[in-house]
């Protein structure tokens, strides 16, 4: 949940979207660049506990501070649900002990910068990218919102209001809300289904205190990262950091522990109505984790199926003259306990069912195909697509392209600090390349080919 | 990579990128035997290419009755009908997609350095002897008729394409680069492949690069690809008339939760002044927090979305302020929207908001021009409005350039209340 706005002329996929950033860069991608130095990055942690990563990025005179707080949609209980992102909006725009919100925003504006956060199911992210001039703006900048906040009950009742138009927002905007539902759905009995943007009746009932003990337990050095991506020095940026962060105290938050999700006990097919003329449809399917050795082999599986130019799944559904839909997009979405792989599909609302069916039935069957030529015997081989080096060059182009913005991998370094288990001794793109046919057979069979999905459908309105 | 041995586990055997800094030179332009214009910048930070191939006219050069067409034509210039050279370009992971703007269309192609020979091999062929068969021509279609609606289906954008009608009406800058079921409809293959034979020459042509290749090869590898292209000669563009949208209130109906309510104002032709002056208006007004509008969300709480969208084009532009609320406070929002732009009008901006909207306008655009896949299109976006790609390497002191008296006199000139358009779309309200 991205707290600021929607670009203008961008239709809101979520996930697919943000797919990008968030699966390619949660991954390490950014390490693969053809240029390289052993002089670019440090990783250290303050005495406090605080994980900090600095890259240098000196092509381009900005600087991007990202922070990672161990805190998301995860931790929240029924009554508690959409607290996360209350306090995420509240940290964002609201004030702190030395400045209101209307004096971070003054601030923010004169020092040329972007302000944002997100929540997600795991994680809070609070970014800040300013020219190179302002750095010290940026990092006490961050430093005072997450951990000098001042939480009134006047300043919650009025971001509570805006919170409840986004979620009006949401309800307006057909993918971002499907891809809701099916989380619910797909991660029903465990904590990633609660919804990111929580309830509006919940969020009517928080209090400032609700979320001031929040804000108090995980708004601690130990349970943060710290990632800053730009034009400096390491040497000079390691001294402002530990300066500016080193003072911050806090005792980390109990642990916590989640079991790992498990696939649906039994599909679901929901229909909403909203104001539209097309048919916009998502279908979910369990995943692997974040720090899962099948990862590598479900990116490769999602890009054959369903991203570039005529992925399966879409030549699947538009065979000879029947075209049961106009554009589809796969996403794969991994998370510390569990992850979903979302398709994305927009159509004639009278080729919904045909769709849905084919779609799934063609999902189930994908751990029947053949990938590679050397899946085929025989002269077959000879005219056969090699589906498998053309995802190893998609992915390969991505993780190139992921080293060109730097909050992007800001962000992603400030994620990987705290989700990665460090068991995984490869680098990406290796792993990428030791995928075999088999092992795409094998999580297609394990996480699309006995599963239950879950399918939601945005309709037009029957009246219309 | 990453192992969970001591601390520092996430650089035990990193392998580090450095990134070299942005040439000063920047992008460097050059001209073909065929009037092929050529524009480099040389971009080391990644192994990849971006091409924007940029064919001049646009929406602007379709003929009346057949909006779309410059899209429907750029489309099919890379429509391969030979599956195995589909096939050949998806394994080389070559990502291509079409872009329609008022007074260009352009194929956007993206890849890994050490594939764009072999794409280009395979592009430039369907490129220069395109298929403009019915069947082809029709598949298009009908995927442009869906992404009509797909735009229809989201009010922002239903409001930008009602706000471009009403006040770019008459000229190809008023609608969809998608056309419309009635354009669309009107279009036959002899419209297409004579749109092509006019204006898919090398006078009117330019391949924009950003790639870690070297100068030599890439001039190298579009001479050898593109040189078949004939010269012909440079379009020459209708005039946009000069029309001003009567009423000036447009109100569409959808039963969504929010309304959106907008007030757009019709620019004049790009230059880089007007440009400079146009986007830190742009800023000042809704770009972000401490802008004009965000007081409508902070303190009012009327929404989540503000914002201000530019859309400039060569012979005019577009400025739209707008927010989305919910549907029962819309008259609420109409009215706190007009008091912001008439604000702005009557005491006109201060000198540190002034200062502030340009800190911001030239950090944004650093941070849009970062990735090479943007800084091509926006190379390519200067040339094709006339402003000279080389406008990117000065854009930074040009947004200083304007005094507060000029930037008041603009807002004067363009935000009078008689000349904004309110777009609102929502529920039918009680009168």
């Amino acid at each position: 949940m991205n707290c600021l706005k929607r670009p203008a002329g961008k239709k809101t996929i979520p996930g697919a979207a943000r797919a990008l950033p968030v699966l390619v860069l949660s991954l390490g991608l950014w390490l693969v660049g053809p240029l390289r130095s052993e002089e670019a990055a440090r990783y250290f942690v303050l005495d406090n506990g605080l994980k900090v990563f600095l890259l240098e990025k000196r092509n381009v005179p900005l600087v991007n501070v990202a922070a990672a707080v161990n805190l998301g949609s995860k931790d929240e209980t029924p009554e508690t649900s959409g607290s996360v992102h209350v306090l995420e909006h509240y940290i964002l725009f609201r004030g702190t002990e030395t400045r209101s919100g209307s004096d971070i925003s003054r601030d923010i504006r004169r020092h040329g910068a972007y302000f944002n956060a997100h929540t997600g199911q795991d994680l809070a992210f609070f970014e800040i990218s300013v020219p190179a001039a302002s750095v010290d703006f940026a990092l006490s900048n961050q430093k005072d919102i997450l951990f000098h906040l001042k939480i009134t009950e006047e300043e919650l009742e009025t971001e509570k209001e805006i919170i409840l138009e986004e979620f009006r927002q949401l309800e307006d905007d057909p993918f971002k809300y499907a891809a809701g539902l099916a989380y619910q759905n797909l991660f029903r009995g465990h904590p990633y289904a609660n919804p990111l943007i929580g309830s509006p009746e919940a969020i009517k009932s928080l209090t400032a205190e609700t979320i001031a003990s929040l804000y108090r337990r995980y708004f601690v050095p130990p349970n943060c990262a710290l990632a800053v991506v730009g034009d400096f020095s390491l040497q000079d940026m390691e001294a402002r950091v530990r300066q500016v962060f080193g003072e911050v105290t806090g005792e980390a938050p109990p642990p916590r522990d989640f079991a790992p999700a498990k696939p649906p006990e039994k599909s679901a097919d929901l229909e909403v109505e909203m104001d539209v003329q097309k048919a916009y449809l998502v279908i979910a399917a369990p995943a692997p984790d974040f720090n899962s050795p099948e990862q590598y082999a479900m990116d490769v599986l999602t890009e054959i199926l369903g991203r570039g130019v005529h992925p399966l799944l879409y030549s699947a559904l538009n065979q000879g003259p029947r075209k049961l839909v106009e554009t589809l997009q796969l996403a794969y979405q991994s998370h510390r306990y569990g992850g979903a792989v979302l398709a994305f599909l927009t159509l004639e609302p009278k080729n919904l069912s045909a769709a849905k069916r084919e779609a799934v039935n063609y999902l189930r069957r994908t751990r029947d195909e053949d990938f590679s030529p050397q899946d085929i015997p025989g002269e077959a081989q000879m005219f056969a697509f090699d589906h498998l080096r053309s995802a190893k060059n998609q992915l390969k182009y991505n993780a190139y392209q992921a080293q060109e913005r730097g909050l992007s991998m800001a962000i992603s370094l400030a994620q990987f600090m705290i989700l990665r288990d460090g068991q995984a001794e490869s680098r990406y793109l290796e792993s990428i390349d030791r995928v075999k046919s088999g092992d795409l057979r094998g999580v297609a069979g394990k996480y699309l080919g006995r599963v239950d999905y879950v399918i939601v459908s945005i309709i037009p309105k029957k009246t219309k | 990579m990453f192992t969970k041995k001591g601390l520092p586990f996430l650089l035990a055997g990193l392998l580090l990128a450095t990134f070299p800094a942005r040439p000063v030179s920047g992008a460097q332009k050059r001209t073909l035997e065929n009037g092929l214009t050529f524009v480099l910048e040389r971009d080391m930070s990644s192994a990849t290419t971006v091409l924007q191939i940029l064919i001049k006219g646009g929406m602007r050069a379709e003929p009346a009755g057949r909006a779309g067409l410059a899209f429907l034509t750029t489309r099919l210039a890379v429509e391969i009908p030979d599956s195995g050279k589909a096939q050949e370009l998806i394994g080389l992971a070559t990502r291509i997609s079409i872009i329609g703007q008022g007074d260009s269309s352009s194929i956007h192609i993206e890849c890994l350095s050490s594939n764009l020979e072999p794409s280009l091999k395979v592009l430039s062929k369907i490129f220069l002897d395109p298929l403009f068969s019915g069947i082809r021509v029709d598949a298009v279609k009908k995927h442009m008729e869906h992404q009509c609606r797909i735009e229809e289906d989201d009010s922002v954008e239903l409001g930008h394409l009602a706000a471009l009608r009403a006040f770019f009406a008459g000229s190809g800058y008023g609608g969809s680069s998608h056309g419309d079921q009635a354009s669309l409809a009107a279009i036959k293959s002899r419209d297409v492949s004579d749109f092509y034979k006019s204006t898919f020459v090398g006078s009117n042509i330019l391949l924009c690069f950003a790639s870690d290749l070297p100068e030599e090869t890439l001039l190298s590898l579009a001479g050898r690809f593109f040189a078949r292209l004939p010269m012909g000669s440079p379009l020459v563009s209708k005039p946009v008339p000069a029309g001003e949208p009567e009423p000036r209130s447009i109100r569409l109906e959808r039963d969504t939760k929010q309304a959106f309510v907008s007030a757009a104002y019709r620019l004049p032709a790009a230059s880089r002044r007007n440009f400079a002056l146009a986007t830190i208006l742009q800023t000042a007004l809704g770009k972000g927090q401490g802008s004009r509008l965000w007081p409508l969300r902070s303190d009012k709480k009327l929404a989540y979305s503000v914002n201000c969208r530019l859309t400039q084009m060569q012979e005019g532009g577009l400025l739209e302020a707008y927010l989305e609320t919910e549907a029962a406070r819309m008259e609420e929002a109409r009215e706190s929207l007009r008091a912001v732009m008439s604000g702005l009008f009557e005491a006109g901006m201060a000198e540190d908001e002034l200062l502030s909207a340009k800190t911001a306008t030239r950090a944004d655009f650093l941070r849009d021009t970062e990735a090479k896949s943007r800084r091509v299109s926006t190379l390519a976006l200067f040339e094709s409005l006339g402003m000279g790609f080389d406008f990117l390497e000065v854009l930074l002191p040009e947004i200083d350039g304007p005094g507060l008296d000029e930037v008041n006199a603009y807002v004067r000139d363009f935000l009078a209340p008689e000349k904004a358009l309110e777009v609102v779309i929502g529920p039918k309200t009680e009168p």
